[in-house]
């Protein structure tokens, strides 16, 4: 019976090992995904806000007539639009311009990048 | 008195399950890993044009608008224009010449060129912004005299341009954000703010 008092391991301990393995390399794993799913984004929304500031630069010299929108590529997708802006705070009340510019990627429903610029009411 | 040392059959089973999984999640792990690399290096890669997209915006949104200080040149396949070096560029240059051109294999790149007093070339960089192009197109949208602003293809006006496009389409077909610039805009936004003597025609 002196082979029970062997050194080595058990097959408890081998499981045991086995399962601490197993949440390290899982912990590993989600780690660099978040990472590169962090850069990806960040990516995006970097250059979502390049081509909107590339838009509002166009739009605000040229005047197009608003709304448009229009694709890039087969990534990209943009809509310009105006809204109203009342500054009742002054007196009398001021009205401006807002001109918005959305950039979404063709896959989200969301803009991954929103940039606006303020100018004075047409006629005011 | 049948027990003998070493491990059962279910046991051995057991074993070689467990080292079977380790070596499928072992073997995953590098294959991730390989994959976490290649797409890390693709990144980097669209990071730079952004990064020179906005050094560019820079330099030509705070361009003086005045004609003999930013000698504006622009034509089909490129634009220059210099401006005033100050303490930030080293060595220390008089004035800073920007070249945004197309070379040979339309590779769009941006070379910086710094001058000392006496016109002396010290300090030369390129940085490509993109490579090999297609169909790319430079425009510049302005009024030239007597005559209602549109986009044109060369400005030699003495006037800067009040718009600066570039475009162009990625070696794989798909469509490159256009790059649209706003020559002196600091200047003009500055005028909203604080009224500064209206820019030289």
């Amino acid at each position: 019976m002196k082979s029970s008092t062997k050194s080595g391991f058990t097959l408890l301990e081998m499981m045991i090992s086995f399962v601490i393995l197993s949440i390290a390399v899982t912990s590993i794993y989600q780690s660099l995904t978040t990472g590169l799913t962090t850069a990806h984004t960040r990516l995006q929304r970097y250059e979502a806000t390049e081509i909107a500031i590339s838009l509002v630069a166009e739009i605000v010299v040229t005047q197009p007539q608003l709304p448009v929108s229009g694709e890039i590529g087969t990534t990209w997708r943009w809509e310009a639009r105006i809204e109203p802006v009342a500054v009742e705070m002054l007196s009398p009340t001021i009205f401006f311009q807002q001109i918005k510019v959305d950039v979404y990627s063709l896959k989200s429903p969301e803009p991954i990048a929103t940039l606006s610029r303020i100018r004075p009411a047409e006629g005011t | 008195m049948n027990r003998k040392a070493g491990l059962s059959y279910l046991e051995l089973l057991i074993v070689l399950m467990l080292l079977a999984i380790t070596a499928t999640l072992i073997g995953g792990a590098f294959d991730f890993a390989r994959q976490a690399k290649t797409r890390a290096i693709a990144y980097e890669a669209q990071e730079t044009p952004i990064i020179l997209r906005g050094l560019l915006r820079g330099w030509v949104e705070n361009m003086s608008p005045v004609a003999s200080e930013n000698g504006f040149r622009g034509s089909v396949d490129g634009f220059s224009f210099s401006f005033a070096g100050g303490l930030r560029a080293k060595p220390l240059a008089k004035s800073i010449e920007i070249h945004f051109a197309l070379n040979e294999t339309n590779a769009a790149a941006i070379e910086i060129i710094g001058n000392n007093e006496s016109g002396t070339e010290i300090l030369r960089d390129t940085r490509i912004f993109a490579p090999a192009l297609l169909s790319p197109s430079f425009s510049y949208y302005g009024a030239k005299p007597s005559q209602s602003p549109r986009w044109h293809e060369v400005w030699v006006e003495p006037r800067l341009p009040r718009l600066i496009r570039f475009q162009a389409a990625r070696p794989n077909g798909s469509a490159m954000p256009p790059l649209v610039i706003r020559p002196a805009a600091a200047y003009h936004q500055s005028l909203i703010s604080a009224p500064f003597p209206s820019p030289p025609t």
